[in-house]
């Protein structure tokens, strides 16, 4: 047993790959939904180190070794910590982002900062980023527990009741069952030999279905999911809006405008098609429209204002709107990639009171979707502030001119959007919570941003604001939108929306917000310069 | 119109007031929502969003939305968007003033196999009744009352009563937790009512230590419960015990001589583990969980003072108490305990309770489940199986009310024992006259907004210049 345990020392964790493709296959029922091992697995590996992958394993290969070698793996450093002020606790090295499960459970300032944690959790007090740490290795440390244990892999449905059994509790074939896959693994490790473990796998899920063939998802479901999973749809979709923002931006600059402009359209159509597909596809393994959480509405928002975008690029042929929507998608699909610590891309069931997929369709796509022309609107509106930063407004005016003006367009239809999703939200709060207006923050502060447009609107009539003043306020009335949008959910943290809660992230979007009103502001002086300018000219 | 007038009508109409509400209502929310976050629903609620500058906003917004849309009179087809979006947002406005005059939002808590035919609101109302027998005999104030907006401080709550007798309230505090001071009082100053003995034990180990007044006065609790064992002061034999349990029953045999005697018993046994003669001070062993148990204090005509003040912060089940004065007596009301108190004249008999609305028909709570998602503890659905009159039953759950008699009855929430089994279910029961003209209102907004849209290249798409960049 010794020589196994060194022998998978050196094969199992550092070197020899398995194929695991056939235990991928395998359903689990975790966090209250049917799904292919291989999501279980990414989500686990994903939380538990912060990447998908570790040292180029798949997940569900790490989670298997996991399962399989405990001993071995509770003294590596593979649990993710990255809060400085919890590494100091823990006494890690600054430059280290890993620890041990051992080290973890044998330490007694985080079992006592634990015991704190759970006490302000019970009086749902907001956490600040330290307690939000030690949250987040309370689930790296519970999840691992419950994957060493068994108790957390729940692979056979029963008949009798809806909870699938882990398998902690398998009993007779099914306990023999797992115990091959498990002997088939190690033989594959020490052997090379993958034939036992995949016969053993296949031979398991022939009992896993048999037991409740009803309940049991087809293989083709569990095959689209796992499909859904490696393409990484929204990934392909941002890399092709970019590739499409290159050329609308090459189109602005170069000659041959006309042939860059079609091959820009044609690029963004392109990631368009792909965006859409991967929405449809996530709607279909959820059952569901996807926007019940932070990333989602990203995707959402994100596509909402390509469409936008591209209607607008047709009607008036400007290629800054092109521009600005590819731009925009761009930004907001790498943002929902790239921070899944605090944009979790899980497909997780639905509140109570969400469950109904009626009103969470059109009020909340409604909201969202005037966010994608609120962000149209900014984007037109900071490529158009590039030419008073430049100091190259008296050569644009023209042009400037008409980026204003579809500003104000995209405005006109985020209103609208916004106006109605909110009413709509009131009609379903009255329907569901037996009230139409009850001033939820979550209510408010849609309002507020629909407040703030309205004041470009009419500031626009009143003639307080011109062509720079749309521009500007386009971008500055943007802060409302991120306000509703994020900050009620992760700064704000109190209503009865809190289905959506999440925390992280504040630092960076405060930040992004400074930079923006800094450009703005920029903008601004250097617009001033060429008005005072511009008076001398004409009182000469 | 004289120009006064004229100048008045402009300055209603103006675009600029527009831009001026719209820009001040949108701060005042969002310092409100701030606000919310640091000082919970219910202060925000009452500084900022139902507060007078609010409502004053809401009406100078209707003013200049009124005045905005008469000055473009006669309306050309132009004008069509904009009047009908203004018209929809007063009339929202209006139908959201009608709610909050008219409208009711109370709450019903059941338990399973409980009915009810009644619910109560947030708002809360002071009761004055002649006293006979300490019971309450004919009502002579029934008044709402908001201490939460209006403290007694800053308004006064005063009440004449027959006889010269006036009833004020004196103070109120939101979050108050009971205080007990006694002393010892002579054994004939307060005929007809006497004063009762009453005695302050002690209970502890290295880890609980409590002190409390027991007695036989209705101000004080004859009993006292620690969870895993109570202790109680009866006047009187010993009593049998119906069931094992760990308590201690200290008892004055002889109402006439001062001699108290203690029985411990345990959980295990019917009779007693130990008796004897209770020594002021001294400690006597439990045998449970190594607790010391004393009797620190006795009086034998104990004049109790019962006071409230403001609970720590983190104090669970307090409520609201108010002090009630009448003349020289002062005495502390809890919210939905209602007692005596004496006046110079009569005896009245005060409650201070939430405002009750009958609902018109019987609501009995059948069955309540609460369903996960397979496999986990996440909630899947909660629903209250409820009956009707007798007549028919219906499951209300989230998304899916009980319209019955005018009133809406939603799902709102459940409480749960110390195993989390459901044991109550939460109702909120809701009548809103609003309700038509604030949707008429919300669809002639959209509406009104999506003809705006469609006109305004009419007069501002001109100048758009077509062709490519």
């Amino acid at each position: 047993m010794k020589s196994l345990a060194l022998l998978i020392l050196f094969f199992g964790i550092k070197t020899f790959a398995v194929d695991v493709t056939s235990f991928e296959n395998l359903a689990i029922q975790d966090g209250g939904r049917v799904k292919p091992f291989d999501t279980f697995a990414r989500e686990s590996v994903q939380l538990i180190t912060g990447s998908q992958t570790h040292n180029g394993k798949k997940a569900t290969e790490v989670v298997l070794a996991w399962l399989i070698f405990p001993n071995q793996w509770n003294e590596q450093k593979f649990i993710q910590i990255k809060n400085l002020q919890l590494k100091n606790e823990l006494a890690m090295k600054v430059a280290d982002n890993f620890i041990s499960p051992m080290e973890l459970v044998h330490n007694n300032k985080l079992a006592s900062e634990m015991t704190a944690l759970s006490h302000l959790e019970k009086e749902k007090k907001k956490l600040n980023p330290y307690f939000q740490a030690i949250q987040r290795v309370n689930n790296q440390l519970s999840l691992y527990n419950e994957i060493i244990t068994g108790m957390g892999i729940r692979l056979v449905p029963q008949t009798l009741s809806p909870d699938w059994l882990p398998l902690s509790d398998l009993k007779g074939e099914y306990q023999e069952g797992f115990g091959s896959i498990a002997l088939g693994f190690v033989t594959a490790i020490t052997k090379e030999d993958i034939k036992p473990f995949q016969r053993a796998v296949l031979k398991f899920k022939e009992l896993a279905k048999a037991s409740a063939p009803r309940v049991y998802p087809s293989d083709a479901s569990l095959q689209e999911e796992i499909f859904y999973n490696q393409t990484h749809p929204f990934r392909i979709a941002y890399i092709v809006y970019l590739l499409s923002a290159i050329f609308f931006a090459f189109a602005l600059n170069l000659p041959k405008k006309l042939f860059l402009r079609k091959i820009a359209l044609v690029t963004a159509f392109t990631g368009l098609s792909v965006h859409i597909s991967g929405f449809i596809f996530r709607c279909y393994i959820a059952g569901r429209p996807p926007v019940s959480n932070m990333y989602e509405s990203i995707i959402w928002v994100s596509l909402g204002c390509v469409v936008f975008g591209l209607i607008f690029e047709l009607i008036y042929k400007r290629l800054y709107i092109g521009l600005a929507a590819t731009g925009v998608a761009t930004l907001g699909l790498i943002i929902g990639d790239s921070v899944p610590a605090v944009l979790d891309q899980s497909i997780r069931p639905l509140e109570p009171v969400l469950r109904s997929n009626y009103w969470l369709t059109i009020h909340v796509l409604t909201i969202t979707l005037s966010y994608a022309a609120f962000a149209l609107a900014m984007g037109i509106g900071n490529i158009a502030l590039s030419y008073y930063v430049r100091g190259i407004e008296n050569k644009n005016r023209e042009k400037l001119q008409a980026l204003a003006l579809f500003v104000y367009r995209a405005i006109q239809v985020g209103v609208l959007l916004l106006t109605a999703g909110t009413i709509l939200g009131g009609v379903w709060a009255d329907y569901s919570w037996g009230r139409f207006w009850g001033w939820d923050p979550k209510e408010t502060w849609a309002l507020i941003a629909d407040l703030g447009y309205l004041a470009v609107l009419h500031g626009r009539f009143t003639g307080w604001l011109r062509t720079f003043g749309t521009i500007a306020a386009s971008v500055t009335a943007f802060a409302g939108v991120v306000m509703a949008w994020y900050g009620v959910n992760f700064v704000l943290g109190v209503g009865l929306h809190s289905y959506g809660f999440g925390g992280g992230g504040v630092h960076y979007v405060t930040a992004i917000l400074i930079v923006q009103l800094a450009y703005v502001a920029l903008a601004g002086y250097r617009h001033n310069q060429h008005l005072v300018v511009n008076s001398k000219m004409t009182g000469n | 119109m004289n120009t006064w007038g004229r100048k008045l009508f402009g300055f209603f109409s103006s675009l600029k007031l527009a831009v001026f509400l719209i820009l001040s209502l949108g701060t005042i929310l969002a310092v409100g929502t701030f606000y919310e976050a640091e000082y919970g629903t219910p202060a925000a609620q009452r500084v900022i969003y139902k507060s007078w500058f609010v409502s004053l906003e809401m009406m100078l917004l209707i003013l200049n939305l009124a005045c905005a849309a008469m000055d473009r009179y006669p309306w050309k087809k132009h004008h069509v968007g904009f009047v009908i979006t203004h018209a929809g947002i007063i009339t929202l406005i209006m139908g959201s003033f009608i709610t909050q005059q008219k409208g009711i939002d109370g709450n019903i808590a059941l338990g399973v196999n409980e009915a009810t035919d009644n619910f109560f609101v947030s708002d809360n109302e002071l009761h004055i009744y002649q006293s006979i027998d300490g019971r309450p005999f004919a009502l002579l104030v029934q008044t709402p009352v908001d201490f939460e907006g209006h403290p007694p401080g800053k308004k006064k709550y005063e009440y004449k009563l027959a006889d010269d007798d006036v009833i004020n309230v004196t103070q109120f505090i939101e979050k108050a937790s009971r205080k007990i001071e006694v002393t010892e009082g002579s054994a004939s100053g307060h005929d007809p009512n006497p004063l009762l003995p009453a005695l302050r034990f002690k209970l502890y180990n290295d880890r609980v230590n409590v002190t409390e007044w027991i007695g036989l006065d209705k101000q004080l609790p004859p009993f006292f419960d620690l969870g895993p064992a109570t202790v109680s002061f009866i006047q009187g034999p010993l009593p049998a015990v119906p069931t094992p349990r760990n308590q201690i029953v200290i008892y004055q045999p002889n109402p006439k001589s001062n001699l108290l005697k203690y029985a411990i018993y345990s959980s295990r046994q019917l009779k007693a583990v130990k008796e004897g003669t209770v020594d002021l001070k001294s400690q006597v062993p439990t045998g449970w969980m190594n607790l010391q148990f004393s009797v620190e204090e006795y009086f034998d005509h104990a004049d109790p003072k019962v006071t409230y003040v403001e609970a720590d912060p983190d104090a669970k089940e307090t409520g609201p108490a108010i002090e009630v004065a009448i003349k020289d007596n002062h005495r502390w009301f809890e919210l939905e305990s209602p007692h005596e108190i004496k006046g110079p004249q009569n005896t009245y008999f005060v409650s201070y309770t939430r405002k009750k609305y009958e609902l018109g028909f019987a609501l009995l709570l059948k069955k309540f489940k609460m369903a996960t998602y397979g496999g986990s503890t996440l909630p899947a659905s909660y629903e209250s199986t409820v009956g009707v009159d007798n007549k028919y039953q219906q499951v209300i759950s989230m998304n899916e009310p009980l319209k019955y008699n005018g009133y809406t009855i939603y799902q709102s929430s459940f409480e749960t024992n110390e195993k989390g089994e459901p044991i109550l279910s939460i109702f909120s029961v809701n009548f809103d006259p609003g309700r038509p003209i604030k949707y008429a209102g919300a669809l002639c907004i959209v509406g009104g907004i999506s003809i705006m849209f469609y006109w305004k290249p009419k007069y501002t798409g001109k100048k758009a210049n077509k062709g490519s960049a």
